[in-house]
């Protein structure tokens, strides 16, 4: 499908290769996007826009074993600039504060719901690149150097991303349970 | 209230993110992704993106951009009295703050391209301006640079001259005039070939504004992204380390080489800026204290601003902020006449605030939301 160089050779044959692309990588990036974004509209533009990226620039990586944290680095950006964007424009024009509703399944026990609604609210009170960071550090499964390096931040700086986080999450969880 | 341990709360984290990971409603699938981006590829606005992103037409605009905003723009005042007092504060997408009210406004100096306008550096008279546009395919969140153009204003004329350009066959940003504004350092990246995301090499260059004649200077390993000047003509770089990114303060002599880190038994990381009249060194410090065994203690945790000569003589502390409300910030800016720092800071669960402090008393004068973090400080006008 590809040559040597990633050039391919036909349309036809370009769809092939950008379906099987999206197929492998999309729904790990959706997920790992989702957490960072507000929703999953946001994460869908995020992952698009990141996968629009990898695409045009695939010949460039060489070494496929880091194609993983590459696409991780490029969504990732792509989540944090786009949540950014979304929070200070809409916090401008309508000064909303962060509290949402959610409607929980009747089967879950009560006690998970108000623990879980106390740990969302806690985590959407984060920072765009805390979240990114508790995402990629403690979903994704990356050290805190490979976070780092992901985020492009310095390691003090996710070390202490991570630290305010956990703090502000145990603080939620400890309240709901008391 | 009960205690949780950290492995307990590590293990109701993982089981919450996973949760909410998977609540994905609206999104589409797999198939639907792909059909969005065949299409994309051919849509009329990305052909549009693709010209704009061109380095001759973003040159183009530039310089029509700024012919047209030459009349109005902030710059004058300053250069036809001569003086240098105060302006507003720019922030990174073009947006300039009042530092009395905290209104925010578009700058003129920006106008119809603000959200292009990344840095912003004046010489000390104000008549010479650097700016450096921001780059939409280079992803990087700690530069953002890419190319930079620099422009001297004749006293009494509105015609600007373009002096210097940067950043076609490479990024250049964190541009910065020596106190005589005799000559310009800044700093110019190349991209990784490999990933694209990433700056990998980098030099700090030096221009004779007179003769154009220019010379890198030797930095140490790292990532050079801000630089000012010393009155003795020496440069302050801020650079982050080539393994973990920590940000390091550097005094350079750009004719001999010789870099030495400026670090004290308060400190092991801090970015930091030259004042205006290159005396003295202003160090934004967030940092933590020893954690050997791998646990963050928040008692250890700091977030000051220290000033000291440019030789590390006279080291005091100017402020001590709450290090549970930020969580980390840009380098401290200084205003033109080198009585008040601008820092810009990352809240915890924020977008930026800008703190206005007394650069002689560390006394905290404004605290303001922002959209964006601290680019510089104009001269009034």
């Amino acid at each position: 499908m590809e040559d040597a160089g990633g050039a391919l050779r036909t349309p036809i044959a370009a769809d092939l290769a950008l379906e099987t692309f999206v197929v492998e990588h999309y729904d790990r990036l959706l997920r790992l996007a989702r957490l960072i974004c507000r929703d999953a509209t946001d994460a869908t533009d995020a992952v698009q826009a990141g996968l629009e990226q990898a695409w045009r620039r695939r010949s460039s990586l060489r070494d496929p074993e880091r194609r993983r944290g590459w696409l991780d680095r490029i969504v990732v950006r792509e989540a944090i600039r786009i949540s950014r964007r979304q929070r200070s424009l809409v916090q401008r024009l309508f000064g909303l504060d962060q509290d949402v509703e959610w409607i929980e399944p009747a089967a879950l026990p009560m006690a998970n719901i108000e623990l879980r609604m106390a740990l969302r609210a806690a985590f959407e009170s984060l920072s765009p690149e805390q979240r990114a960071v508790v995402a990629l550090h403690l979903y994704a499964g990356h050290s805190v150097a490979e976070t780092a390096d992901i985020v492009g931040a310095p390691l003090e700086t996710v070390r202490s991303r991570l630290r305010l986080a956990r703090e502000r999450l145990r603080h939620a969880l400890e309240e709901s349970i008391a | 209230m009960t205690v949780m341990s950290d492995d307990r709360l590590d293990l109701e984290l993982v089981w919450f993110l996973r949760e909410e990971a998977d609540d994905l409603y609206g999104a589409p699938d797999a198939e639907a992704m792909t059909w969005r981006l065949m299409n994309a590829d051919r849509s009329l606005r990305r052909r549009l993106d693709r010209l704009v992103a061109r380095p001759i037409v973003r040159v183009a605009l530039v310089g029509m951009l700024l012919a047209a905003a030459l009349g109005t723009t902030l710059i004058v005042g300053a250069i036809q009295r001569g003086l240098v007092t105060n302006g507003q504060v720019i922030l990174s997408p073009g947006l300039v703050l009042d530092t009395t009210t905290g209104k925010l406004s578009a700058s003129a100096l920006c106008a119809g391209r603000c959200a292009d306008a990344a840095e912003v550096a004046y010489s000390r008279d104000g008549r010479t301006l650097a700016i450096v546009d921001r780059d939409g395919t280079a992803g990087d969140m700690q530069t953002g640079a890419a190319e930079m153009s620099v422009w001297r204003y004749a006293s009494g004329s509105g015609s600007p001259t373009l002096l210097v350009t940067c950043g076609i066959d490479a990024a250049c940003g964190g541009p910065s005039f020596s106190v005589d504004g005799k000559r310009l350092a800044y700093v110019e990246a190349d991209l990784d070939p490999a990933t694209h995301t990433e700056f990998t090499t980098a030099r700090v260059i030096v221009i004779d504004m007179a003769t154009g004649k220019d010379a890198i200077v030797p930095h140490p390993p790292g990532f050079p992204f801000s630089l000012s000047w010393t009155s003795d003509g020496r440069i302050v770089e801020v650079n982050q380390g080539p393994h973990d990114r920590n940000p390091r303060t550097y005094v350079i002599d750009p004719k001999t080489g010789k870099a030495v880190e400026q670090r004290t038994d308060k400190w092991r990381f801090a970015t930091g800026s030259a004042s205006p009249d290159g005396s003295q060194i202003a160090f934004l410090v967030f940092d933590s204290g020893p954690h050997s065994d791998g646990i963050m203690h928040p008692e250890d945790y700091d977030f000051d601003v220290w000033l000291a000569g440019v030789d590390g003589a006279d080291l005091r502390h100017l402020y001590r902020g709450d290090p549970a409300e930020f969580d980390g910030g840009s380098h401290p800016v200084w205003s033109p006449d080198g009585r008040l720092l601008a820092l810009g800071l990352h809240p915890i669960g924020g977008d930026s605030r800008v703190l206005i402090i007394d650069a002689e008393n560390g006394a905290l004068m404004q605290s303001f939301d922002s959209p964006a973090s601290v680019s510089a400080w104009s001269t009034a006008g």
